[in-house]
């Protein structure tokens, strides 16, 4: 009835552990989550669960007799519920209980704590580059305000000694604009709610970080949006996103190439595509590049959970993020998010 | 100061030697002529590496090309295409790579491919003066 | 195949030095000669004006006194007659008996006497040529009735074509000549000279006399009653004009066409010897030049006798006849000196014209010489020539002869010198070797000096891990002294000191270059890692050099390096040399580590925000000043405000420093030994320097401390950032004590004050980037930051305390030089 590849699971208790079961098995793909069951409605993982559309319910007799299922998690840390399981699953399923899913609820959080601070790690691995092209911008304009200054002091005609203030003031003007820049992206992402997301200033400011993350560049950027087109997210967290897979595919292309962007309105949904001409994915990494420390770039380089928290994001907006890629010719980068207009 | 009042004599009279200021950037550049200019030195402008080629080749200023001082952004190259970019055309003539990337890693990796100096941006114009006066002399021990 | 190459050549050769040498001599010679001639010619030509302008001007005003007076004279001698008592007396009558007619019967006398007269009727004519009246003119005419003494001028005797006497009414009353009509009422002359019964002289112009068949010009005066109180009658006198003027115009000649000539206002010519009598001046528009009421001389663009040549006119009004002719027609009579252009110019032209010749002369002469001269330099310098272009095909052997005794000769010299150099050059193969050898320590040489540039660590081995070289870099890293032994042919391990497990390491991984550079000649820069490296993005090297993974790190006296092996291309036959390069990794891995350790990774949010904050301030001021120099036009106010920006860019370029680590990479090299009581003195001048502290109680208590190998700026700039810390917390009267103290050879600085405190749930945050209490823009929120960086650089630690609203306290220790082996890592946080 479903898919053979995929491992389908039932999770009994939505508590602190059957969340955060919750949360991990909803982002692999391999696995698909059939249903969660706590007798509390209550429980914060059944709301989590009405977001995410999986079936919740407070009869757990129902989830546990239900065909087809290969894995019944029971994390409500009641020990008669395991003996009902043993009773009453079918015989193909497999259920996991008491001290087993103690460890696998530990090791849940281990790992999301390891990504917590591998997280941490991408972001500092990223800073060298990023404060290298800051500066670079930076230093630039620093460098002709200062030496225009020196020389109005040593200056006497004044019509040059105008014309120098005037690229004084210019240079001070392109700083202001990177720090502008640099301090949208800086923001602290604050736990806003979903909010409608004007698409494309969003990807230009995007851009404009983006582009910091290399240096000695030669590459021409091509936009096609269609204007007015809304989705509804968080507008911080759907920045760091585009920020995240612009940067990826500039890395991709190794300073030379096109980088496309594009946003259109499609069956109801707000889509968004960034396409790169670099080295592509292989079909075998492709399957992977949303697993969490998936990463084809050398070691130091990147964590590889970028992509990894771009599609929990995405999702967390009930949207969808997707890749095509051929080696050699590039890849492309698809969102996909509720629009406001169907909404 | 008095030193570079002195060079500023003699400026008049004779120059101290021809540079090529590459950068894509026109204001970078004038303020690095009107810097080594008060020093008495000519100075030839260029945005990218093709231009610089071509504006050498005007005239004698091939024979006369004393000093190339350029940024390493350019397209299609890395920093050291670019050196490699003008050693090709002009083996002989002296590299100071002027540029924004405060980079030690890049600055040592050029000077191992034997430019004279890395200078970060945005650099004193005495320090500009300094390493210029440093390739300058560099060249006439090298004998070209 | 020869022939042709050199016919090529000597195509191209370039030729041009005669032609120039020539061109030259000529430009020195000529260019004068032609400047002078021209200048001659112009001052001629004006000297020339003026001089004759003036002379002109001379003649004219004395000929114009001249006639002048005989016109007077005239004047004089025919008042004469219009006073005589018998004339008066007989127009009197004349007068009182026409005063009986009425307007009709007048005019129908007039008209039958008019007829009679034109008829020649005898007796009427006789009445009037042979009447009392008509002796006493006749008289006076013949020169018989003047008083003694007083001779009447030929001229106006024989120039005289009529003189008549009229009465009232304008008729004929007594006349010598009958070629004259009889009623003169209407004529201008007599309405003139009675103007209205007042009477007045009148002097005709110039006009075409058809009866007399000549030009003449009339004098009329008035007779007056006896009372002179009303005109009774007009005496006229008709001259031939021509006839008058030429004894005293016509005969003044000078040159072949200078002459004199009379003109009225008109330019209509009274006497003139070229032009005749009566006709215009050709061109109108000198007229207005020299008719002006004074004398003077003018340049005209004409010469008024049909010449189109400029020519020099002197000129003269007559004073009294203007006087009377401007009464009578309105205009003046004026004298009019002139001479032919051609003429006048004439000595000027043949000066030109000899110089002109004697010039195109001596520039013919000039070429000449130039071309014998020019060939005597250049003939040698073409010999030259030949012989440089055959040394440069490598075919001349003889030596060229030139014997000139000059700077060409030692320029051949010179030439057979080098010809000789090359041809032993390339004869001897020795020598050849001999700079090949040269060139190879040059080579070497460069490379060292290459090499002693970079700041890392670089050094050399032979096949047995012998050095063969190290750089300054690695010397410096390695304690080697130079003014001791060589290190060159050390084996390494005596001068790498490391513990053994790493020697073990290093030496198998030695081995194993070897043997793999043994099978391939490995070129440098293609097979080595190192290299590779070297060309990638340089951004992606810290992340490269700081991944802990590959384990390619050992230890030195407590300095971590990371190091990799190259391989360097040897001669056949000869073993490759392998190159160990090696980096100092100490701080980055203490960073890194405590960094983790501590999870207080900054991320690059908070940075960037910070950087974009910090930069607003001085930004803001930056554009406001430049917009103020726009504006501002007064130099000292102009430099004070370029002043400020440079602090404020100053400012940013070391915020951005800061920012990107660069701080510390710069500041590596130039370590030296410092008194720690000393440093700290002089942060706290500073700080004093840069903080109103008066009002705050300042204590140190020092202890004598050994010295610190640091870089002096680099340690009194952190602690200048954490007293800076603790002064801005102060406020009046509190506290600063800073104390030394050295035990268990680790040296204690404590830095304690009494001010606002922070706050526990910031205490963790203080050492952040760009964290700070103060408000935005105050402080650049990396003073703590940054002074943690460069203690802890030195084998350092730093602790802060803090009590809210009691003070803050700071430790800093450093282990003591003596004993810094191990024990630093020790740390308390």
């Amino acid at each position: 009835m479903s898919d053979p590849d995929r491992t389908t699971i039932v999770i009994l208790g939505a508590g602190k552990g059957g969340t955060a079961l919750l949360e991990l098995f909803s982002r692999l793909p391999e696995v698909e989550i059939v249903g969660i069951a706590d007798r509390e409605a209550s429980a914060p993982g059944l709301q989590y669960a009405d977001r995410l559309s999986i079936p919740t319910t407070q009869d757990l007799l129902t989830l546990i007799r239900h065909p087809g299922i290969n894995l019944i998690v029971n994390v409500t840390g009641d020990p008669d519920l395991d003996h009902l399981i043993a009773a009453q699953k079918h015989p193909e399923t497999e259920a996991l209980g008491g001290a087993a899913s103690k460890v696998l609820w530990d090791l849940v959080q281990h790992e999301s704590q390891m990504q917590a601070q591998l997280f941490q790690a991408e972001k500092l691995a990223g800073m060298g580059t990023f404060a290298s092209g800051i500066a670079h911008d930076i230093n630039n304009p620093l460098y002709i305000l200062l030496a225009f200054a020196e020389n109005i002091r040593e200056e006497t005609d004044l019509a040059t000694i105008h014309e120098q203030a005037k690229s004084i003031i210019d240079a001070g003007k392109r700083i202001q604009s990177i720090c502008q820049n640099i301090t949208q992206y800086a923001r602290a992402a604050k736990a806003r709610d979903a909010t409608l997301v004007e698409v494309n200033t969003t990807l230009d400011e995007a851009l404009k970080i983006a582009q910091f993350a290399t240096i000695l560049q030669d590459l021409s950027i091509v936009r096609n949006y269609e204007e007015h087109l809304e989705v509804l997210a968080n507008p911080d967290e759907l920045f760091q996103v585009f920020v995240n897979l612009m940067t990826n595919a500039i890395h991709a292309m190794e300073g030379k190439g096109t980088l496309s962007i594009a946003s259109w309105r499609e069956n109801g949904l707000g889509k968004i595509s960034i396409a790169d001409t670099g080295h592509g994915i292989s079909k075998e990494h492709l399957q992977k590049i949303f697993d969490p420390f998936f990463t084809t770039k050398p070691e130091g380089e990147g964590t590889g959970l970028g992509l990894h928290n771009a599609r929990a994001i995405v999702k967390k907006y009930q949207g969808e993020l997707s890749v095509v890629s051929e080696v050699g010719k590039g890849t492309t980068f698809i969102i996909e998010l509720p629009n406001s207009a169907t909404q | 100061m008095s030193e570079s009042k002195s060079a500023g004599m003699f400026s008049g009279r004779e120059s101290q030697g021809l540079v090529l200021v590459v950068d894509d950037e026109p204001d970078v550049r004038k303020v690095v002529r009107m810097t080594l200019e008060k020093s008495g030195y000519e100075v030839l402008e260029a945005e990218d590496g093709e231009k610089a080629i071509e504006e050498v080749k005007k005239g004698e200023n091939s024979m006369l090309l004393s000093l190339i001082i350029t940024d390493i952004r350019m397209p299609n190259m890395n920093g050291i295409d670019v050196i490699n970019y003008y050693r090709k055309e002009w083996p002989s003539v002296p590299l100071i790579v002027l540029t924004g990337f405060p980079d030690m890693d890049m600055a040592t990796s050029m000077l191992k491919h034997g430019i004279v100096d890395y200078l970060v941006k945005p650099v004193e114009a005495e320090k500009l003066r300094a390493s210029v006066a440093k390739a300058m002399e560099q060249r006439e021990v090298r004998g070209f | 195949m020869d022939a042709t190459h050199q016919q090529q050549g000597g195509a191209t050769v370039k030729r041009g030095l005669k032609r120039r040498l020539i061109l030259s001599m000529l430009l020195v010679g000529a260019l004068p000669l032609t400047i002078g001639l021209l200048m001659a010619f112009l001052q001629g030509t004006k000297e020339i004006r003026e001089v004759s302008g003036t002379n002109f001007e001379a003649l004219a005003t004395e000929t114009a006194r001249k006639v002048d007076l005989i016109l007077n004279e005239e004047l004089a001698t025919n008042s004469q007659i219009t006073t005589d008592v018998n004339i008066i007396h007989a127009l009197e009558t004349r007068r009182d008996q026409l005063a009986e007619y009425s307007d009709e019967a007048l005019q129908a006398l007039m008209a039958q006497e008019t007829q009679a007269w034109t008829e020649k009727d005898p007796a009427f004519v006789q009445s009037l040529t042979e009447n009392e009246l008509v002796t006493i003119l006749r008289r006076y005419d013949g020169g018989t009735y003047v008083d003694p003494g007083h001779p009447i001028p030929i001229v106006t005797r024989s120039a005289t074509r009529g003189l008549f006497l009229t009465d009232v009414a304008g008729r004929l009353v007594a006349t010598l000549t009958t070629t004259i009509p009889y009623a003169h009422n209407r004529t201008p002359w007599w309405k003139g000279a009675m103007n209205k019964g007042v009477g007045q002289p009148f002097i005709e112009n110039v006009a075409f006399n058809e009866q007399l068949d000549v030009y003449t010009f009339t004098l009329s005066l008035p007779i007056m009653d006896s009372i002179r109180y009303q005109v009774v009658g007009v005496l006229h006198r008709i001259f031939d004009a021509k006839e008058f003027f030429a004894p005293s115009i016509e005969t003044i000649r000078f040159g072949k066409t200078g002459h004199v000539m009379l003109i009225d206002g008109n330019g209509k010519v009274l006497s003139c010897p070229v032009l005749p009598t009566g006709t215009s001046l050709s061109d109108p528009n000198i007229i207005p030049l020299v008719t002006p009421m004074q004398n003077g001389w003018t340049a005209a663009p004409s010469d008024g006798h049909g010449g189109t040549r400029s020519s020099i006119i002197g000129f003269a009004p007559l004073p009294t006849t203007s006087r009377i002719t401007q009464a009578s027609t309105g205009m003046g009579w004026h004298m009019f000196v002139w001479q032919s252009s051609e003429e006048l110019f004439a000595p000027i032209d043949h000066l030109f014209t000899w110089v002109s010749v004697f010039g195109l002369l001596s520039i013919a002469l000039l070429a000449t010489l130039g071309a014998i001269a020019a060939g005597r330099i250049v003939t040698p310098i073409r010999h030259l020539q030949e012989a440089a272009k055959l040394i440069g095909r490598g075919q001349w052997q003889e030596p060229i002869k030139i014997q000139t005794n000059d700077e060409l000769e030692e320029l051949a010299d010179e030439m057979n010198r080098m010809n000789r150099q090359l041809a032993s050059t390339f004869a001897g193969l020795e020598s050849e070797v001999a700079s090949k050898a040269q060139e190879v320590q040059y080579l070497q040489e460069s490379t060292s000096q290459i090499l002693d540039s970079v700041p890392d660590p670089v050094i050399m081995l032979d096949h047995h891990q012998h050095i063969q070289y190290m750089n300054r870099a690695s010397k410096e890293a390695l304690h080697v002294n130079n003014n001791g032994h060589a290190v060159e042919g050390e084996p390494l391990f005596h001068v790498l000191k490391t513990d053994t497990s790493t020697i073990k390491r290093l030496g198998e991984e030695f081995q194993s270059i070897c043997a793999g550079s043994g099978n391939e000649n490995m070129p440098v820069d293609s097979a080595s890692p190192t290299f590779q490296r070297e060309l990638r993005d340089p951004l992606q090297q810290q992340s490269d050099w700081s991944s802990t993974s590959d384990g390619r790190e050992f230890h030195v006296d407590n300095q971590a390096y990371r190091y990799e092996w190259f391989t360097v291309r040897a001669r056949p036959g000869q073993d490759p040399r392998i190159g160990l390069v090696f980096r100092d990794v100490t701080e980055e891995s203490l960073l890194q580590d405590r960094l983790l350790k501590e999870e207080k990774l900054a991320s690059l949010g908070v940075l960037s925000a910070g950087i974009g904050h910090e930069l607003n301030n001085p930004l803001v001021g930056v554009i406001g000043l430049g917009e103020a120099i726009q504006q501002e036009d007064n130099p000292t106010q102009i430099k004070e405000y370029a002043g400020n920006i440079i602090q404020h860019g100053r400012r940013m370029a070391s915020i951005i420093k800061d920012f990107t680590g660069l701080a510390t990479a710069e500041l590596k090299e130039r370590l030296t030994r410092v008194n720690i009581n000393e440093q700290l003195d002089h942060a706290l001048h500073t700080v004093k320097q840069t903080h109103e502290t008066s009002s705050f109680i300042i204590r140190t208590n020092y202890q004598s401390l050994p010295s610190l190998n640091v870089n002096p700026q680099e340690f009194s700039q952190a602690l200048t950032n954490i007293l800076t810390n603790s002064v801005q917390a102060m406020t009046r009267g509190d506290t600063l004590d800073i104390t030394t103290t050295l035990t268990d050879n680790v040296m204690h600085i404590t830095i304690e004050d009494s001010g606002t405190g922070i706050p526990r749930t910031q205490l963790s945050k203080i050492f952040d980037p760009f964290f700070t209490t103060k408000p935005q823009g105050t402080g650049a929120g990396l003073g703590l930051t940054i002074a943690r960086r460069i203690i802890q650089k030195y084998g350092g630690q730093i602790q802060i305390t803090s009590q809210e609203g009691e003070g803050t306290t700071c430790l800093i220790t450093f282990p003591s030089d003596e004993n810094n082996s191990s024990e630093v890592k020790e740390d308390a946080s």
